[in-house]
């Protein structure tokens, strides 16, 4: 599994190397000392996994990891920082508290999924099972992305629903369009991209468009339902008669 | 919500007050009659005096109780109380006489009245009811001194964790959890790269934990330990950040000896590394100096950086602490001031040397 360490300490990063030495799955393919270097970092060498520090100065470790789509699986490396940790809605990381005790980080490695996909190095294209890092203020939120029902244009945010969980993230509907699989994810109008997994039911509606029932419900216990403008909805009918 | 649980426990001070009332003049009652019963048998008349006799005396010794209250006597002492309780005790007790003297000649007339039996006898009953009344009202006070020892207690116990909650706290916050793990994983790294950094480094960490425990209880220190402790923490800092923080130091020696309060320029220092220096990927340049005035001392510690109030989340703290501390100390006789100047951040703070007005004064 290749790995990246970021961490502004050069002790903390030569400290974390030494010890991941006796982990023969763990090949270190780079170090970066903040966000922007890990940045570049990740998208030319395309890591399995990043540890990560949270306290850095500039961007910190969360709005790192809410920059990189797919989120490559994460480790947090930090001294203490419990309430940052407690932002976190789904608990679907791990994080080890320096000084760094070998077990902890050997359990953690342990949890890693193990079957990584091989291909996710080469591929611009995000997939149901990967996930990607929210951060809505002070909350975060890992979601894998088969949960996620709909995105939602919001000016220049994008609301997220997942679960009864709706954060507001800094996106643009446009460029997560091209990233999203075009199977999976199908941009309704402009407003939405909905995910047709979660997709009940079609109805006909006003000049041409459909009218699109989720499996899930909304607040009044009626199935969620958006819109596909008339423009689209030819390509939806073709794209469902596959 | 403490309007409404004291409300609540009025209510239930109220609730165990009847409750006592009533069974201790109940309990007196029936005494009263299985005596009588006893002696020549009680007869329904005889009942039924008892009976207003129970009436009467839960009626006096309300009143009574009312007349503590309203003078406030369960706040005095006991050599102001005593006189008086004896004295409203006679004079209730002629009421409570009378009272129940003239019930009994009304519901009983044909009986030898009461109210105009011979001398002695008047006397005896009123000093039966003198008697009774000022019992009465000695186990009133104790009880009541009895709840408040009570719940002097929990409010002691209270203030006792209270207290002790906040010395912990200043101590975490002096001991500054995210610096010590981070000094103590970079310790571990050294200690393959550089073992004798390593091991100077463990002194450094010593020497600011004896330093951070002691200070709890010192008002004062001179200039001169505190700038070790400061070294000492810059000295691990310079472990994690390298080159990234570049320290310079200016003090006259002969500033050594004066006296300041400990961990004012460390919380300085500390607030220019973390919210000034550690934000920055170039790092930058930290210099701290001390220099006499004309009032007393003028310590500063300037920073690369630009400070803007409430931009970072937490800190302001320590800033507000130090303010706090100034004044506690030194009245406003102290001064602290914090400016941006040429691309630095000044913090500069000038304090009077001698005339102190530390209060309550515990320094050795």
């Amino acid at each position: 599994m290749k790995a990246i360490i970021i961490d502004d300490e050069r002790l903390a990063r030569k400290e974390l190397a030494s010890l991941l030495e006796k982990h023969d799955g763990i090949e270190i393919v780079g170090e970066a000392a903040n966000a922007d270097e890990a940045e570049a970092m990740v998208a030319e060498k395309r890591p399995d996994l990043i540890f990560l520090d949270i306290n850095m100065p500039g961007r910190d470790g969360f709005e790192l990891l809410a920059a990189l789509d797919p989120a490559p699986q994460v480790i947090f490396v930090t001294a203490y920082d419990e309430h940052a940790l407690h932002a976190f809605q789904v608990n679907a990381l791990d994080y080890v508290v320096k000084p760094i005790d070998p077990e902890r980080l050997a359990a953690a490695l342990n949890k890693l999924h193990t079957k990584h996909d091989p291909d996710l190095p080469q591929r611009e294209i995000l997939r149901e099972s990967d996930q990607i890092f929210l951060k809505d203020g002070e909350k975060c939120w890992f979601v894998t992305l088969k949960d996620v029902r709909y995105f939602e244009s919001e000016g220049n945010y994008v609301r997220v629903r997942f679960d009864d969980q709706k954060p507001l993230v800094l996106r643009s509907l446009n460029k997560l369009e091209e990233k999203l699989d075009p199977l999976v994810y199908f941009r309704a109008s402009r407003k939405h991209i909905i995910n047709l997994r979660w997709v009940d039911k079609i109805e006909p509606w006003f000049n041409g468009g459909l009218m699109v029932k989720l499996k899930s419900l909304d607040k009044t216990g009626q199935p969620e339902s958006m819109e596909v403008s008339r423009r689209q909805a030819a390509r939806f009918k073709d794209l469902l008669s596959l | 919500m403490p309007i409404a649980a004291s409300k609540r426990m009025l209510r239930s001070q109220r609730t165990v007050y009847w409750a006592t009332q009533l069974l201790a003049w109940a309990l007196l009652i029936i005494l009263l009659g299985l005596y009588l019963y006893q002696n020549s048998g009680l007869s329904a008349d005889q009942a039924k005096v008892l009976v207003l006799f129970f009436f009467t005396g839960i009626g006096i010794s309300h009143v009574f109780r009312w007349v503590i209250l309203r003078n406030r006597w369960l706040e005095r002492d006991i050599g102001f109380v005593l006189p008086r309780l004896s004295l409203v005790a006679v004079l209730l007790s002629i009421v409570a006489f009378l009272m129940l003297a003239s019930s009994h000649d009304l519901f009983f007339p044909t009986y030898a009245p009461l109210l105009v039996a011979e001398p002695l006898a008047l006397l005896l009953n009123t000093i039966n009811w003198t008697v009774l009344l000022f019992v009465w009202s000695l186990g009133y006070f104790a009880y009541v001194y009895f709840i408040r020892s009570r719940r002097e207690e929990i409010r002691n116990l209270r203030l006792e964790t209270a207290d002790r909650e906040n010395q912990l706290n200043t101590l975490r916050a002096q001991m500054n959890p995210h610096f010590m793990f981070n000094a103590l994983n970079g310790i571990r790294a050294l200690i393959d790269e550089d073992p004798d950094q390593a091991k100077r480094s463990i002194t450094q960490l010593s020497a600011i934990l004896r330093n951070a425990m002691a200070t709890v209880k010192r008002n004062l220190v001179p200039l001169g330990e505190e700038l070790d402790i400061v070294k000492a923490y810059l000295e691990l800092e310079r472990m994690r950040y390298e080159e990234r923080l570049r320290v310079h130091i200016d003090v006259a020696p002969d500033l050594e000896r004066e006296q300041v309060p400990p961990m004012l320029l460390q919380t300085l220092v500390e607030n220019a590394v973390r919210h000034g220096i550690a934000p920055l990927k170039e790092g930058g340049d930290l210099h701290i100096s001390a220099q006499r005035s004309l009032e007393g001392i003028v310590l500063s510690v300037r920073n690369t950086g630009h400070y803007e109030p409430g931009r970072v989340k937490g800190s302001g703290i320590g800033l507000r602490n130090t303010r706090k501390r100034l004044d506690i100390i030194y009245g406003n006789k102290a001064n602290f001031t914090i400016t941006n100047r040429d691309g630095f951040v000044v913090s500069e703070l000038e304090i009077p040397l001698g005339a102190l007005t530390i209060p309550g004064n515990n320094e050795s």
